[in-house]
């Protein structure tokens, strides 16, 4: 497993170049905060990582949809899969990778975020630059986890098809009009009650969770249940969705 | 026992049979050709027994063990290019070698093999493969297959896209490697170069196996052919055939008289002169794979 991350992570580097996506997303949020946003509005930027949120989402789809299309694209699909290695530990390994990638450019845009809090304050003084650090790094948190949902749908849709584009743009509309779906999919739910459990809403819900008991009992009401009942049908459908996606790429015949 | 054996292996994709019950076996240190037209089930055969494919029936073993579509660790021990070379457009071969190296404990030295397959020079040294011509792409497309101390090498089309020179190098080398007791099945298209090159050959069919042979044993199967044009190519066959000759006229405006005991170019000199026919051409055809080939896949579409 060890060699399969090294190999992913070699190809990381000099083919999807991960690191083009983490230094835009250092760079965007200084420019942003430091020349873009007014004092007060600062403290919001800081949660949108000085507009490094959106870049990160598009790096995280893209990331992803590379992955397993380049392979198909190039033709290395065949020695990749003509090893010694299993199929698992192939698309293990490979799942493993785009989370880490993930992980560095977020890091990459929370530090980017506070390299430019701190060259506005430099510039502008300390008022309005307070940063509540549990929520912040809560919120990051959160990203993470509901990534893993895109993640999800991207590489089915990148197993499936084997196009690039394809996974790319779902993955973008995914990240940027869940919440449009999802409000079509709540108009719908007085139609049919169980569309409220539907992948899309249960990501869009948990995707604004804080913890806070407003937003709890909020979820409570629409969903009538516990929170953690919530929880749990997202790592459930996380589950399927992974799963179903091995069992596609296991499947194929190269 | 041998180093590769494919036992009744049979393919269908819907209703059409892409191997029907193929078997033959690879030995260490032989240079095996894989031959046929295309369609034929070449690629689909390397590509079962590579763990790319699921087959319908039958077994293939590998170093004594099972090829499964989705786990096989004697696979550690293959080096292939079917196809195409597969290559990372943005690595240099360097970065090829490195990463395909990483998958063996015991992998070959790399710049060695470099410097052995051509691609240590200034045309590669950090140049992206994306900037390689096709038989650049080759040549490391042979030495990816060759990185992991194969003990077997399947290579679909080796020689595509290379130069006369490079064909040449190719060709040592895989010999050189063969002596040292790794086994090659090669398919191709160059039947030239696979005569030169085979140890045994095996001819695949609309998806059976349909000979397997020595290369010796297979081109002594067919004989020489003197081809000749006289005068009156008409008058020529039947002199050939009074005489007990085995005789054809020949596409090009000649005559064509199998080369048999007795039969040579001189008695056909003399039977010519016999008949007060003027010689214009006289020449003995060697025995080549491509025309006994032809002869072999024509038999069996007849039969068939």
């Amino acid at each position: 497993m060890l060699t399969l991350l090294k190999q992913e992570w070699m190809k990381a580097v000099k083919q999807n170049r991960f690191y083009i996506w983490a230094i835009l997303a250092f760079v965007t949020p200084i420019v942003v905060l430091t020349w873009l946003v007014p004092a007060d509005s600062q403290q919001a930027g800081y949660y949108s990582l000085g507009g490094a949120g959106l870049i990160v989402a598009i790096s995280a789809s893209v990331i992803s949809a590379l992955t397993f299309t380049q392979e198909f694209n190039y033709g290395t699909i065949r020695p990749l899969l003509s090893r010694q290695y299993s199929r698992l530990q192939v698309f293990v390994a490979k799942i493993i990778m785009i989370v880490f990638e993930y992980v560095l450019v977020l890091t990459s845009a929370v530090l980017g975020t506070l390299a430019g809090r701190l060259i506005f304050q430099m510039t502008n003084g300390t008022t309005e630059t307070e940063i509540q650090w549990q929520p912040f790094l809560f919120n990051q948190v959160m990203d993470v986890i509901m990534t893993l949902f895109f993640f999800a749908i991207v590489l089915m849709v990148s197993n499936l098809v084997k196009s690039t584009a394809a996974a790319v743009s779902i993955g973008i509309v995914l990240s940027v009009a869940t919440s449009i779906i999802a409000a079509i999919t709540t108009f719908l739910v007085q139609f049919w009650e169980p569309l409220r459990w539907n992948p899309l809403t249960v990501e869009a819900f948990l995707s604004q969770f804080n913890g806070q008991k407003v937003q709890n009992e909020y979820m409570m009401n629409y969903f009538g249940t516990d929170v953690w009942v919530v929880w749990a049908v997202y790592i459930f459908y996380l589950v399927v969705i992974y799963v179903l996606t091995y069992l596609i790429f296991r499947r194929r015949s190269v | 026992m041998s180093l590769l054996e494919l036992r009744h292996l049979s393919k269908h994709f819907g209703s059409y049979k892409a191997l029907d019950n193929v078997s033959f076996s690879v030995e260490p240190g032989r240079i095996v050709g894989l031959i046929g037209p295309n369609g034929a089930g070449k690629s689909t055969a390397m590509r079962a027994m590579t763990g790319l494919m699921r087959f319908d029936s039958g077994e293939v073993t590998f170093d004594g063990q099972a090829v499964k579509f989705s786990k096989t660790k004697a696979l550690a021990k293959m080096g292939n290019l079917i196809e195409y070379p597969a290559i990372y457009p943005n690595f240099t071969a360097e970065d090829h070698m490195k990463y395909y190296a990483m998958d063996s404990k015991d992998p070959e030295d790399i710049h060695e093999l470099m410097k052995l397959t051509g691609i240590d020079g200034d045309n590669f040294g950090k140049r992206k493969a994306k900037n390689f011509s096709l038989g650049m792409k080759q040549r490391l497309g042979i030495a990816i297959a060759l990185v992991r101390k194969p003990k077997l090498v399947i290579l679909d089309e080796p020689m595509n896209g290379l130069d006369p020179q490079s064909v040449r190098e190719i060709r040592a080398l895989i010999q050189k490697l063969a002596g040292q007791g790794i086994a090659f099945l090669i398919s191709s298209h160059l039947l030239d170069e696979l005569q030169r090159l085979a140890d045994d050959v095996v001819i695949i069919n609309k998806g059976k196996i349909i000979r397997r042979a020595t290369m010796a044993e297979f081109l002594s199967e067919d004989k020489a052919q003197i081809k000749v044009k006289t005068s009156d190519n008409h008058a020529m066959v039947k002199a050939a055939e009074a005489a007990g000759w085995q005789v054809a006229m020949g596409s090009e405006d000649d005559v064509l008289i199998t080369a048999e005991e007795g039969v040579n170019a001189q008695a056909v000199l003399a039977k010519a002169t016999e008949a007060n026919l003027e010689v214009q051409d006289i020449q003995t055809a060697t025995v080549n794979l491509e025309d006994h080939l032809m002869e072999v896949l024509s038999e069996n579409s007849t039969r068939a």
